[in-house]
């Protein structure tokens, strides 16, 4: 203790003696050069000397210097330092620019902020002005190519729907691949994020190795998306206005059918379908229709959106506030989201105590259609199934029944209505507290809730298929209402300590954590909508054959932990990082429930050496290493209570429900009883290397990771004499090792103009170490896909496709000696490629010149492998009374053809290779051109910005995959495609 | 004096108290149970409880795989009663047209959910042993029906997936379960099998004829009682050619439950009364159909049409099975396409519903009489044979004269009379693989595999490849 005192009095002995040296005053103002506000806490250090200060609220300083000047230092985290000679001025303003990954950057974790140089964690920043502006409303899809290491899946356009992001590969078979999210340091969900509203954020995070996601331990598996909404800016209120309008277009299909004529002939050589019993009259009159069933789904989209936001305070409270409407409709028919959403944070420090309050609302609306499904009734499947002979509408305005037998998809998607409304609240307050009697120990307290009210309605009317299918009681149509309450609060306490003593800086935090989630669905299907009122109050009651079906369920689980974090730092250039941590879930047997988990990292900051002085002056401004070695859990994904033996009342054992049998209640069994499931760990091994070249010209960064996932949970596949497929058991062990590399080159920075690029690229290879000893030779096979050791997980396990026997037209397979048969043979497939791809990222350039920007981010994936489901319901020669691909023109006919595609009289087989195609695409994903109009014109209108801007999303598209779309995730095209939207967008930003 | 460690220690204590607020202690909570559903130790608390736990097991009974429709109306879809149409959504073209390898899913999924009903029934039994001296007629009636359930579901298992049906056979036939636990058994031979099968269902008879309250009544045969399980033991004692067996379990069934009038027969199919139905799969309006997969009446898609051979079989006039099974294509509202075909209506629906939802008849004493013909026919009882068939014709067919069939002739009017009265239940494929092994499909157009000879291997299913990586004890059947 003494020690510690001895150290302090000569610290304060220091400032004392800086303080009487005064000799001439300059003073002035720093502003962000972003947006023109003002920067309150900008450290400003005579250079070379202990002598400093800050900006206050307004973003003022004054300092005295002595008389012979010097330079200043102008310095904030986050901000590129600045150097600023004295000579004569007294008066010196100052704008500070944004300095994206270098060593200065705060890397924000959740808990806390940490400076970059000190962290030794893996962490990527994705600047919020690169996405802010996109017209997508949700946030998960706005990541993708803005990171290394960050695979984001779009998967579908459909206004409002999530995507599937990946960090650094999946690290699970049967737990979840989802990263964590944490808002304001509260876990929200995954799967909802059309409520959350993008431009109120601030900065956003990914959290990829076991260092950087230790602290979130048993949820950070699989990365952390660490999103902090927007804090209130100091001085001048300031209010903002941002507004959008587009359309949204359909892509062309590469996936081509036929067309009227060629159907026509089709059915008519094959023979066997209706066409054949109809005169030549009546199919001279079919020749004449030729319908483009796409024309009849399909509509221009378009999308608005509309933000106010007020940000402002003073030394003591801060706040932003804001309000945002967006709404789009999608480019299928019926399809749209409108979503409203405000936000309040508000934040108060005054001396030792600070707290504050971020909350949110958000309400959203989403019509929607089925997709990724190969439902007869889904219009997105109907457009390539219905025939082009046939019309929708009969000349007296009816729906036409279609000759195949198929539903009318116009009619389908007229008489159905779904629809998905989201009430979302995410608050969050915090309170921390400077303790008097140590100097750097604070306490601080964070509790939050995500809460989340929805309610999804299927309206089928009795005049559609779906509304009168035997599965609708009565068939007199049908409403189905379910509604989900989910309740997740996250509370975390801890104290911290942080101090410098010398060479030594020292930062220490001990946390408790509580997470919580309750979740409960209630729903009802209710029939008999005979009447005037089409919605609930329309139901059919008391009537026997229409007896209207209610459901619930509920569930809840725990996770406790606690932890600690410490950081060790020498000379301002050594840093040690230590974490360790215990964490309880609910979800395990009582003998598995708590599991510790911990991580040690590394990092060096080089250029600081002495010996480095003269290096860094004109190439190398700066280079780190760090490294890192930890462990995480995993428990997401599997059930609650996934150790226990489960019997429903009401449940599903293949697709049906079973809730009573004879008007009596039922129970069933629907999972095994698993006591020893426990823990899924991963250990990540993380080196890196930061650096920045030729007065920052050139800065980026390499991470090379093993990380190697433990007691993976994998179905061990049971005998099905016990009436199961599968238990859930911690077999295996799965390895992702990649490398990252993101880099950012100024290319051209001449006066006005300038032209900077941003690169990313990551290298993903996934491989199965291990599986249970039970398992045979071959791997664990589940229909198309093997888990085998030494390839991807969920590899491709299909027969190899050899092409038609040109004498029989018989479809020809090649078995793994190389030998060509026409008998087909499950024991002949073998492994084609990751489902996953292995290689992507994006690049984006931007130009400037005075107030103009363009910038263009292309965003790739390649290497994996999709199952065409889609196309083979269109080439499978059995369905030809649909309409079918245009490859059928060319099938087999007679001996002596060389052709792919088989007789079709002849059986045929589907699981075989010639339905894989390779899913490699790139995209132009973003392209915004936009003007700054000149801050002189600005200032006589009395305004403090003001932006146009022109931008376009998903503009083109580079890709052999045969459908609307190559983004899809899971390795099959199931059908039903709702392909990403293509907007053109025209916007403002107003600033007063 | 306090020092940092205590003071830190001090201060986290009071961080976790405060932390963990109402929670009395720390891991109480992370200690949650289910709310919303049983786990093993709740489920078989007392009695009453394994009356839903059966429940469950019957309307599993509605699945697909079950009697929803590969033990309803495969065995026909199978055979030469129906013939594909086009409008076909060709999901089980595979199963119809003979093309099934090894990995083909619903080879799989019945073999797997036989199992699932199976393991029901075992642990109903492993745990109903504890109550039996408190109430023994109840438990009686719940473990009556476990052991039945157990010893049907092994026998339909037997029907498909042995390559024959021989009672002494030593071919291999399926694992037999008896116990609710994971393991990998290997094959029993076929004669194993039946033994098993004999022994269920001779254990259930006793039980099910002392319980504590009936199990159906003349109008709901919605459960197996004694009546059924003498239905399927006349029906297991025929593929196993005991005929003497057969003759008397059949006998105990007819005398149990008599055969229905000519007026009352439609009603069987609308479900308006319950005549000569002795176990009957519940399918109430929204619970799936037997046959949907033949002719959907709500969709009014017929992927599968009554063969025209099959049609020819029927005196369309005066036999009351051929209005009751059949309609005219031009007949059936809003058929486009189908003015020159025939739809499978047997199956539209309760009362005058077109949905498809209609109680599954299992077990009905139609097929009892044609059981008993055929023991009769070959166990040297030619006249008695006669009988039950004359009896059953009389009772189907207006102004019947009694014919006077012989030796063979009458064997194959009883295997001609087995198919017209029992189309679409369930039984054409495993007549033709007990008797001759031949499909021959007339008049089948281009596209749909046509015969199937008796040296194919396919008169077998394959044993499920899942089965077969999962357990390497099972061996596969010849031609696989």
């Amino acid at each position: 203790m003494r020690r510690f005192v001895l150290l302090f009095m000569g610290v304060l002995a220091v400032l004392v003696q800086t303080a009487l040296a005064q000799d001439r005053r300059v003073t002035g103002r720093v502003t962000s050069s972003e947006d023109g506000g003002a920067l309150p806490g900008v450290n400003i250090q005579l250079k070379g000397t202990n002598r400093g200060t800050q900006t206050d609220a307004n973003g003022n300083y004054a300092i005295n210097l002595p008389a012979a000047g010097g330079t200043l230092v102008f310095s904030f985290v986050g901000l590129a330092r600045q150097e600023v000679v004295v000579a004569g001025q007294s008066i010196i303003n100052v704008a500070l620019r944004s300095d994206a990954s270098q060593l200065s950057e705060v890397v924000v974790t959740g808990y806390g902020q940490n400076n970059r140089r000190e962290f030794a964690g893996s962490v990527a920043s994705i600047p919020p002005v690169r996405i802010k502006d996109q017209p997508i409303a949700s946030l998960d899809q706005l990541l993708q190519g803005q990171a290394p290491g960050v695979l984001v899946i779009a998967n579908s356009g459909q206004p409002g729907s999530a995507a599937s992001i990946r960090v650094r590969g999946s690290g699970s078979v049967n737990g979840s691949n989802t990263p964590l999210y944490i808002v304001d340091g509260i876990q929200i969900e995954a799967a909802a994020f059309q409520t959350i509203n993008p431009q109120d954020i601030e900065t956003i995070s990914v959290l990829k190795d076991a260092e950087a996601t230790s602290i979130y331990g048993s949820r950070g598996a699989n990365g952390v998306v660490v999103i902090q909404t927007r804090r209130g800016k100091a001085g001048k209120t300031r209010i903002s206005y941002d507004g959008q309008y587009g359309q949204s277009y359909f892509p062309r299909s590469r996936l081509e059918l036929m067309n009227s004529n060629e159907k026509i002939n089709y059915e008519l050589r094959r023979g066997g379908t209706d066409l054949e019993r109809l005169s030549a009259a009546d199919i001279t009159q079919l020749r004449s229709i030729d319908t483009d069933w796409q024309k009849e789904i399909f509509q221009i989209g378009r999308t608005q959106q509309h933000q106010l936001s007020a940000t402002g305070g003073n030394e003591s409270v801060l706040f932003y506030l804001s309000g945002n409407l967006f709404s789009q409709t999608g480019t299928v028919k019926g399809t749209d989201l409108n979503r409203y959403t405000g936000r309040i944070n508000l934040e108060s420090n005054s001396g030792p105590l600070r707290f504050g309050l971020n909350s949110t609302v958000g309400y959203s609306i989403q019509n929607f259609q089925t997709e990724a499904n190969t439902g007869i009734a889904s219009p997105l499947n109907a457009i390539r199934w219905a025939n082009p002979y046939e019309k929708p509408y009969n000349a007296d305005g009816s729906y036409t029944q279609l000759r195949s037998g198929q539903p009318n998809p116009v009619r389908e998607l007229n008489e159905t209505s779904r629809q998905f409304n989201e009430l979302k609240t995410v608050a969050a307050a915090f309170a921390e507290y400077d303790l008097p009697f140590l100097k750097g120990l604070s306490l601080r307290t964070n509790w939050g809730v995500d809460y989340s009210n929805q309610e999804q309605t299927i309206y089928n009317s009795r005049f559609g298929q779906a509304g009168t299918a035997s599965a609708v009681k009565g068939r007199q149509g049908r409403l189905a209402r379910d509604f989900y309450k989910s309740t997740r609060f996250t509370g975390t306490t801890s104290l911290n300590y942080s101090n410098t003593f010398g060479d030594h800086s020292v930062r220490v935090g001990l946390y408790s954590e509580l997470v919580r989630l309750k979740y409960g669905t209630f729903g009802f299907t209710g029939y008999g909508l005979s009447g005037i009122l089409q919605n609930e109050a329309g139901i059919t009651q008391n009537n026997a054959n229409q007896i209207p079906d209610t459901r619930g369920d509920g569930i809840s689980n725990a996770l406790l932990s606690y932890f600690t974090t410490a950081t060790y730092g020498f000379k301002n250039r050594y840093f040690i990082n230590l974490n360790a941590r215990r964490d309880g879930s609910s979800r395990f047997g009582s003998a598995y429930r708590y599991a510790n988990f911990g991580s040690v990292g590394a990092s060096w900051v080089i250029t600081d050496e002495p010996f480095m002085r003269e290096l860094t002056t004109g190439v190398l401004n700066s280079l780190r290493l760090k490294a890192s070695y930890g462990s995480v859990g995993n428990q997401e994904g599997i059930g609650s209570f996934a150790s226990l033996a489960i019997f429903q009342a009401r449940g599903a054992r293949t697709s049906q429900t079973i809730s009573s049998y004879d008007g009596n209640s039922t129970v069933i069994l629907t999972q095994l009883e698993n006591p020893e499931l426990r823990w899924e760990q991963k250990n990540t091994f993380n080196v890196g290397v930061e650096f920045g070249l030729f007065n920052r010209r050139i800065t980026g960064g390499v991470e090379v990771y093993n990380s190697i996932t433990k007691n993976l949970f994998l179905n061990d596949q049971l005998s099905r004499t016990t009436g199961f497929n599968s238990i859930n058991r911690n077999i295996g062990e799965l390895q992702n090792r990649g490398i990252e590399i993101g880099l950012n080159t100024i290319n051209v920075q001449t006066g006005d103009f300038s032209w900077e690029t941003n690169i990313n690229f990551t290298l993903n290879r996934n491989k199965i170490l291990k599986l249970t000893p039970t398992t045979p030779e071959r791997g664990n096979i589940a229909g198309n896909t093997i888990n085998r050791i030494g390839y991807p997980i969920n590899s491709n396990w299909l027969v190899e496709y050899a092409g038609v026997d040109p004498q029989t037209g018989a479809q020809q397979f090649r078995k793994p000696s190389g030998e060509i048969t026409t008998t087909y043979d499950p024991n002949d497939a073998q492994i084609f490629g990751p489902r996953e791809a292995p290689y992507f990222g994006g690049f984006t350039n931007t130009l400037r010149f005075k107030g103009v920007e363009l910038s263009a981010l292309f965003t790739y994936a390649f290497g994996n492998y999709i199952y065409n489901n889609d196309r083979s319901n269109v080439e499978i020669p059995d369905y030809y009374a649909d309409n079918v691909s245009r490859a059928l023109l060319r099938e087999w006919q007679k001996p002596g053809d060389i052709t792919d595609i088989p007789n079709p009289n002849l059986p045929h087989q589907t699981a075989i290779t010639h339905f894989l195609e390779k899913g490699d695409f790139m995209r132009l994903r973003n392209v915004t051109l936009s003007y700054n109009l000149p801050s002189e014109l600005m200032r006589r209108a009395k305004m403090a910005s003001a932006r146009l801007f022109f931008q376009g999303q998903n503009v083109l598209t580079f890709t052999n995959f045969l459908g609307f779309d190559p983004e899809i995730t899971g390795g099959q095209l199931t059908g039903a495609q709702y392909p990403a939207l293509r907007t053109f967008t025209v916007g403002v930003g107003i600033g007063f | 004096m306090l020092t940092i460690e205590r003071i830190m220690k001090k201060l986290y204590a009071l961080l976790l108290g405060g932390g963990l607020l109402v929670s009395s202690s720390c891991s109480d909570f992370i200690d949650l149970t289910p709310t919303h559903s049983l786990s093993s130790t709740t489920v078989f608390g007392k009695l009453d409880d394994f009356e839903p736990v059966l429940n469950g097991t019957y309307a599993s009974m509605r699945d697909l795989y079950a009697y929803g429709l590969f033990q309803s109306v495969m065995p026909d879809m199978m055979a030469d009663n129906t013939l594909e149409t086009t409008e076909s959504l060709v999901n089980y073209k595979a199963v119809t047209d003979w093309t099934y390898a090894a990995d083909q899913l619903r080879v799989a999924e019945v073999w797997r959910f036989s199992y699932l009903m199976i393991n029901d029934a075992n642990l109903i039994l492993q745990n109903i042993t504890q109550f039996e001296s408190t109430n023994p007629q109840r438990a009686n009636r719940f473990k009556g029906q476990a052991l039945a359930i157990r010893g049907l579901m092994h026998f339909n298992l037997l029907r498909y997936y042995a390559p024959n049906f021989d009672r002494n056979s030593t071919a291999p036939g399926i694992p037999i379960k008896t116990t609710p636990v994971i393991e990998l058994p290997g094959r029993a031979t076929v004669k194993e099998v039946y033994d098993q099968i004999y022994k269920d269902l001779e254990a259930a008879l006793p039980l099910l004829n002392d319980v504590d309250a009936a199990i159906n009544t003349n109008t709901r045969r919605s459960r197996i009682d004694a009546a059924t399980v003498n239905a399927i033991l006349a029906r297991v004692a025929l593929y196993a050619k005991e005929y003497d067996r057969a003759i008397t379990f059949a006998t105990a069934a007819i005398t149990a439950r008599p055969l229905a009038s000519r007026a009352s027969f439609p009603g069987i199919w609308t479900d308006a009364n319950a005549d000569e139905v002795l176990f009957s799969i519940q399918f109430n309006p929204g619970e799936g159909g037997p046959a949907l997969d033949v002719w959907s009446p709500a969709t009014n898609r017929a992927q599968f049409d009554p063969s025209a051979e099959l049609l020819s079989l029927y005196d369309a006039a005066k036999d009351v099975r051929y209005t009751s099974y059949f309609t005219p294509g031009a007949s059936v509202p809003g058929s486009v396409n189908r003015a020159t075909r025939v739809v499978s209506t047997k199956y539209q629906g309760k009362g005058t519903a077109r949905d498809g939802a209609v109680n599954f008849k299992a077990f009905r004493t139609g097929e009892m009489y044609l059981i008993r013909a055929e023991a009769r026919a070959l166990s040297n009882r030619a006249t008695e044979a006669l009988a039950d068939l004359n009896t059953l014709r009389a009772a189907r067919i207006a102004d019947f004269t009694p014919r006077t069939e012989t030796g063979q002739a009458l064997l194959d009017a009883i295997a001609t009379e087995r198919r017209k009265e029992l189309w679409l239940e369930g039984h054409r494929w495993f007549d033709l693989k007990r008797t001759t092994r031949v499909v021959q499909r007339v008049s089948c157009r281009a596209g749909v595999v046509c015969n199937l000879p008796a040296s194919s291997p396919k008169w077998a299913w394959p044993i499920p490849q899942n089965e077969r990586l999962a357990n390497p004890n099972i061996a596969q059947n010849e031609g696989y």
